[in-house]
C-alpha cells in the first residue's frame, strides 16, 4: 500500500490518539477520520498501527473503553481518556513541542 | 500497583477469552462497516464499497494476531491450544489412552504407596528432639547368643556411669501391670518402668506437672507416676487437677506426678503408664534390660561404641561368674547403635526390597508406555508428514508431543495417587502389628513431591520419543510412500525388540524375587510348632499383688479358676503359662546352671527361657511329654521346685547325662544358692518360643510354687490360660468371663485370642512381604505379557503384506504361526537369560527376606521360568494365530 507517506511518525500515534480523545470518547474508526480531517487529509492512521496502540494505551490505563451505541443505533467500542492519560498527554505534548523545536532548529541552522 | 495490574488483566486475558475474541471480532466489523458506509456515501455500489473498505483495512486476521499477541498470554494460550489438541487426539484412541493411563496409574500407584510406607517408617525422623543422637545401648559376643539388651539394669547404671560420650542415657523395661483408680473399671494397661533420666535422653518434658525426682527412682522412695496424655483423656477426662492424686498401679498407690504430652510414644504408642525403675544397685537382674542415650554433640556411635567396650569390665566386679577372661573368651561387646534402627530395623529390608520391586514395576510400566507410543508415532508418520509439510514448525509439533504425554502423565499419576491413598489407607489393617510407626505413614507434601518429579521426568522421556522416532522423517517420501512400505525399518524394529527384552528381563527379577518369598512363607507354614494351635483358646487373668500377696494366693487362685473352667461342658482340657509361645516380647532369659554341672571356665553359661506353666498345659498346646512326667498340683507344695526341661536343653545344657532327677537352676547368682535348685520330673517338646524363624532356645517350665521368697512367683501372677475346646472361641470366652465374675469380680479378662490367631500374626510379617511381591510380581508379569503382545501385534499388522506374499507363494499357515512363535518365544527368553542373570547377581539384597531357602533356590528359578515363557508363548499366541488366518488376497490389498 502506497500511503505509508501519509503514516504519523512512530511513536506520535499514541500522542494523536490521546490528544482527540481529549476532546471527547470515541471509537476507533472515528479516531482515524478525526485525525485525517484534522489534519486536512496529511496524516492517515493505519487500522494495523491504531488498534494495538489503543491496547497499549489501555494496558497502560491512560484511556479505557466501554461498549455504547451510536447515532446509528450501532454498538461500538468507545475509548476515553483517562484522568492519569490527561496528564500523560500533557507531558507527551510538551514533549513533542520540545522536540519539534529541536529538528526545526536543526533545520534552520543547516 | 502497576504490577497487579498486569496480572489481572493477564487473568482476564485467559479466563474471559471468549469475550476478548468476540469482542475484537466486532470492533473490526464495525469499522469495516463504517468505511463501507463512507464510501457508499459518496456513491460507490455496496460491493465495492467493501472491497475498498476492506483494501483499506488490510487483513482482519493479521490484525487480530497483532490484538492477541498484545495481551502477553500467547504462550499460555498457545499450551492450552495444546492441551486441548492432545485431549480430542487421546479421546480418539480410547483403547490406548485406557492402556496408558491404567498402566502408569499402577506403576506410580505402587510407588506412592510404598514409597509414603519407607518415607514414614524409615526415613521422617522421629519425634524427639535432635533424634539422630539418640542410641540404643546394646551388648554383643561372638556367638551371638545373648539377647542383645544390656546385662543387666544395675550393672549398666554402675558400669556405665564413667562413659563421657552421652549427655544422658537410661534404661526402660515395659510390661502389662493392672490399673485402678480415676472413673472407670480396673484394666489392664502397657507400662514402662524408666529411669528418671529418660527425660533427659528424650528431651521431652511431661506436658502437665514434673519428671521423676531422684528420691522416687531409688529403691523404697516415694511412688510416682506418669500418666499418657491418652489414658489422661480417656480416664481421667483431661482432668488437670488429677496432679497429686493417687492410683493403683500393680496394686500399690502411685501418685500422679505429670502428664506426658500428646504423641509421646516411648517405647511404643500403647504405653499408658511410666513408673521410676528404681533400680536397686545391690541386686542383679535379668538380662533383659534395653538401654538408650543421647550422644554428646559430635561423639558418633563408633567412639561410643569403643568407649563403653572399655568400660565393660568393671562388671565383673558386680558378680564373681563372670571374670575378664570370660567377657573377652566370649567376646562380649558394647554395641551402640541408632535408636531409629531398633525401631525400623526387622523391616527395612523388607521396605527397601519392595521400594525396589515397585520401582522395577513402574520402569516396567514406562517401557509399556513408550513402545505404545511408539507403535502411536509410527501411525502417525503420514499426519507429521502432512504437517511438516504445511509448515508447522518442529519446536511446536514437540510442544503438542509433550502435551500429550503430559496428560497421560497427570491422569495416570492422578490415578495412581487414588490407588495408594487407597493402599495406605488399608494398610495399618492388613498389617496392624507388623509396621512400626505406622501412623507415620501418609500420602504428604514429600510423598506427592516426589511422584510429581517422577512423573514430570517420565512425561519428557515419554514425549521427546515419537518426536525423535520421526525427526529423520522427509515428509515427501513418507506422504508418496505412506504406510505402504512393505517392511519395518530395522532400526525401529530393534528398538522396539530392546524394550521388550528389558521388559520381560524386569519381569523375571520380580518373579524370582516373589518366587523366593513365596517358598519361605511355605517354609515357615510348615515349621514345626512345637506344640498343637487348632482348637485352642487363650486369655489371659493377672493378680495384683495388693490383693494376692502370697505365693500361695496365687497358685490357689489359678487352681480354681482352672477348676472351674474344666468344668466348663465341652471343655476337654486347660492349662496355663505365663507366656504363650511366640511372644517374644516378654520373654525372659537367664542362664542356666546344673547341679555338679561346672561349666567350662570362662565361658558364659548357656541361655535358658524361663517359663512357667500348670498341669494340664502341655495337653492342652500338644507339646509332647518326651520321658518322665508332667507336672502335678502336688509340686506346688514341694521342698524343692519341680521342673520340665525341653529337648534341647538336655542336648545343650546337660551333654547327655540323664536329664530325670538331675537339679537345675536359673539366674547369674552373686552368692551361689541365692535361687534354690530344682529337680528336673521330666522332658518336652521345643516349641518356636520367640518368632517362627528362630531356632528354639531352650526352656525351663517351672511349677508354681507355694512357698514365700521364691522369684518364680511374679512369673505366676499373670497366666495366659489355654483350653483346649470344641466350642466356639466366643461362647468358651463367655463362660469363662461367667466364672471369673464368680471368682473374683474385679479382675479382668485380658487378651482373648485364639491359639491359631497368634501363629497367623507371628507369619504376619512374612505374609506382608508375600503380598507385596506377589502383587508387584503378577502386575510385572501382566505388564510384560502385554507389552510383548502389543509389539508383536504390530510387528504381525505391519508385515501383513509380506506375509500375504509368503502365503501367496506358498507358505503355509502353520509356518506362518511358527514364525511369529518363534519370534516371542526367542524374545522372551533372552529377557529371561538377562533377568535371571539380573537376579542371581542380586540375591544377597534377598538373603535377609528368605527362610529356610537359598536365593537362588533352583525350584523357584525353574518354575519362574516356566511361567515366563509360557506367559511369552501366549502372548505371541494370539498375533500368531491372526496372521495363519491371513487371507494373502486382501492382505495384498491392504493398506
Amino acid at each position: 500500500m502506497g500511503e505509508s507517506s501519509n503514516e504519523p511518525l512512530r511513536g506520535t500515534i499514541d500522542l494523536l490518539i490521546m490528544r482527540t480523545l481529549s476532546l471527547a470518547p470515541m471509537h476507533g474508526w472515528g479516531i482515524t477520520q478525526r485525525i485525517q480531517q484534522a489534519t486536512d487529509g496529511v496524516l492517515e492512521v493505519n487500522q494495523g498501527s491504531l488498534y494495538p496502540a489503543l491496547q497499549r494505551l489501555e494496558q497502560k490505563e491512560w484511556i479505557d473503553s466501554e461498549w455504547r451505541v451510536t447515532d446509528n443505533n450501532r454498538r461500538a467500542k468507545y475509548y476515553r481518556l483517562t484522568p492519569l492519560g490527561r496528564r500523560a498527554l500533557g507531558a507527551e505534548t510538551q514533549s513533542w513541542r520540545r522536540l519539534v523545536v529541536a529538528v526545526e532548529q536543526l533545520l534552520r541552522t543547516t | 500497583m502497576r504490577g497487579t495490574k498486569r496480572i489481572a488483566m493477564w487473568l482476564r486475558a485467559l479466563v474471559s477469552r471468549p469475550t476478548m475474541e468476540s469482542e475484537l471480532d466486532e470492533e473490526m466489523r464495525f469499522h469495516l462497516e463504517m468505511e463501507a458506509a463512507k464510501h457508499t456515501r459518496r456513491g460507490v455500489s455496496n460491493d465495492e464499497a467493501r472491497r475498498r473498505a476492506s483494501l483499506a483495512f488490510g487483513s482482519v486476521e493479521q490484525h487480530k494476531e497483532a490484538m492477541r499477541e498484545g495481551r502477553g498470554v500467547r504462550g499460555i494460550e498457545r499450551a492450552a491450544f495444546d492441551l486441548r489438541f492432545g485431549f480430542r487426539q487421546l479421546r480418539k484412541t480410547p483403547g490406548f489412552t485406557l492402556a496408558a493411563v491404567l498402566t502408569l496409574a499402577l506403576g506410580i500407584g505402587g510407588n506412592v504407596a510404598v514409597f509414603s510406607v519407607v518415607n514414614g517408617v524409615l526415613l521422617r525422623p522421629l519425634a524427639f528432639p535432635d533424634p539422630d543422637r539418640l542410641v540404643t545401648i546394646a551388648h554383643r559376643t561372638r556367638g551371638g547368643d545373648l539377647p542383645p539388651t544390656l546385662p543387666n539394669a544395675s550393672a549398666a547404671d554402675v558400669v556405665y556411669q564413667a562413659s563421657h560420650s552421652f549427655d544422658a542415657m537410661a534404661l526402660y523395661s515395659s510390661w502389662q501391670g493392672s490399673l485402678a483408680g480415676g472413673d472407670t473399671a480396673p484394666d489392664w494397661v502397657d507400662v514402662t518402668s524408666v529411669t528418671r533420666t529418660l527425660f533427659d535422653v528424650l528431651r521431652v518434658r511431661p506436658a502437665l506437672g514434673r519428671p521423676f525426682t531422684a528420691e522416687e527412682d531409688r529403691p523404697r522412695g516415694p511412688r510416682a507416676v506418669i500418666l499418657s496424655h491418652a489414658l489422661w483423656r480417656q480416664r481421667f477426662g483431661s482432668d488437670p487437677s488429677v496432679i497429686g492424686r493417687t492410683i493403683s498401679v500393680d496394686g500399690t498407690m502411685h501418685e500422679i506426678v505429670g502428664v506426658m504430652p500428646a504423641g509421646f510414644a516411648f517405647p511404643t504408642p500403647a504405653i499408658a503408664l511410666w513408673v521410676p525403675m528404681r533400680v536397686d544397685r545391690t541386686d542383679l537382674g535379668g538380662f533383659n534390660t534395653p538401654g538408650i542415650g543421647r550422644l554428646r554433640a559430635g561423639v558418633s556411635p563408633e567412639e561410643a561404641t569403643r568407649e563403653l567396650t572399655q568400660l565393660l569390665p568393671g562388671v565383673t566386679k558386680l558378680t564373681d561368674f563372670l571374670t575378664e577372661k570370660t567377657l573377652r573368651d566370649a567376646g562380649l561387646t558394647t554395641d551402640v547403635h541408632p535408636y531409629l534402627d531398633d525401631v525400623v530395623g526387622r523391616v527395612r529390608p523388607v521396605l527397601w526390597t519392595l521400594w525396589a520391586m515397585v520401582g522395577l514395576v513402574l520402569l516396567i510400566a514406562c517401557v509399556n508406555v513408550a513402545s505404545l507410543l511408539l507403535v502411536r508415532a509410527e501411525t502417525r508418520r503420514r499426519e507429521m508428514a502432512l504437517r511438516v509439510a504445511l509448515g508447522a514448525e518442529r519446536g511446536h509439533l514437540l510442544a503438542q508431543s509433550l502435551a500429550e504425554s503430559t496428560m497421560l502423565l497427570a491422569m495416570g499419576a492422578g490415578l495412581g495417587v487414588l490407588f495408594a491413598w487407597g493402599a495406605v489407607s488399608v494398610l495399618p489393617r492388613l498389617a496392624p502389628d507388623l509396621l512400626p510407626r505406622l501412623t507415620d505413614v501418609r500420602i504428604d507434601a514429600v510423598v506427592l513431591a516426589a511422584t510429581t518429579l517422577v512423573a514430570a521426568g517420565v512425561a519428557v522421556a515419554f514425549g521427546a520419543v515419537p518426536v525423535a522416532r520421526n525427526r529423520a522423517v522427509a515428509p515427501a517420501s513418507m506422504l508418496r510412500d505412506g504406510d505402504r512400505a512393505a517392511t519395518v525399518d530395522r532400526h525401529t524394529g530393534r528398538l522396539r525388540q530392546g524394550l521388550v527384552v528389558a521388559q520381560v528381563a524386569m519381569a523375571t527379577v520380580l518373579l524370582v524375587g516373589s518366587g523366593l518369598v513365596l517358598r519361605s512363607f511355605q517354609k515357615l507354614r510348615s515349621v514345626e510348632l512345637g506344640f498343637r494351635p487348632d482348637g485352642v483358646v487363650t486369655f489371659r487373668i493377672a493378680l495384683p499383688p495388693a490383693r494376692y500377696g502370697t505365693p500361695e494366693s496365687v497358685a490357689q487362685f489359678h487352681y480354681a479358676m482352672l477348676d472351674r473352667i474344666r468344668a466348663v461342658p465341652g471343655v476337654e482340657v486347660a492349662g496355663a503359662t505365663g507366656q504363650l509361645p511366640l511372644s517374644p516380647a516378654f520373654a525372659e532369659f537367664d542362664p542356666l546352671r546344673m547341679e555338679g554341672v561346672t561349666p567350662p571356665p570362662n565361658a558364659l553359661p548357656p541361655l535358658a527361657e524361663m517359663r512357667v506353666a500348670t498341669p494340664g498345659y502341655f495337653e492342652a498346646m500338644g507339646i509332647p511329654i518326651v520321658a518322665g512326667r508332667a507336672l502335678e498340683r502336688a509340686d506346688t507344695d514341694r521342698q524343692t521346685g519341680a521342673v520340665l526341661v525341653t529337648q534341647s536343653i538336655v542336648r545343650k545344657v546337660m551333654q547327655g547325662r540323664p536329664a530325670l532327677g538331675a537339679r537345675v537352676a536359673h539366674g547369674v547368682p552373686k552368692v551361689a544358692n541365692d535361687r534354690p535348685w530344682s529337680d528336673v520330673v521330666g522332658v518336652v517338646g521345643d516349641v518356636r518360643g520367640v518368632s517362627l524363624d528362630k531356632e528354639p532356645v531352650g526352656a525351663v517350665y517351672y511349677a508354681m510354687i507355694n512357698r514365700p521368697g521364691v522369684d518364680m512367683n511374679w512369673l505366676a501372677r499373670s497366666m495366659v490360660y489355654t483350653v483346649r475346646t470344641k466350642l466356639p472361641p466366643a461362647q468358651l470366652i463367655a463362660s469363662a468371663r461367667r466364672q471369673l465374675v464368680q471368682l473374683d469380680p474385679t479382675l479382668p479378662l485380658a487378651e482373648t485370642r485364639t491359639m491359631a490367631s497368634v501363629v497367623d500374626a507371628a507369619r504376619s510379617g512374612m505374609r506382608f512381604s508375600m503380598i507385596g511381591f506377589a502383587v508387584a510380581a503378577v502386575i510385572g508379569l501382566f505388564m510384560g505379557a502385554i507389552g510383548l503382545y502389543g509389539v508383536l501385534s504390530y510387528v504381525t499388522a505391519q508385515r501383513t503384506r509380506e506375509i500375504g506374499v509368503r502365503m501367496a507363494l506358498g507358505a503355509t499357515p502353520a509356518s506362518v504361526r511358527v514364525s511369529i512363535l518363534r519370534r516371542g518365544v526367542v524374545v522372551s527368553a533372552v529377557g529371561l537369560g538377562a533377568g535371571l542373570t539380573a537376579a542371581v547377581s542380586l540375591r544377597m539384597l534377598a538373603k535377609p527376606l528368605l527362610y529356610g531357602i537359598t536365593p537362588t533356590d533352583p525350584l523357584t528359578l525353574a518354575a519362574v521360568s516356566l511361567v515366563l515363557l509360557c506367559a511369552g508363548a501366549l502372548a505371541a499366541w494370539l498375533p500368531a494365530r491372526r496372521a495363519a488366518r491371513l487371507d494373502p488376497v486382501r492382505a495384498l490389498r491392504w493398506d
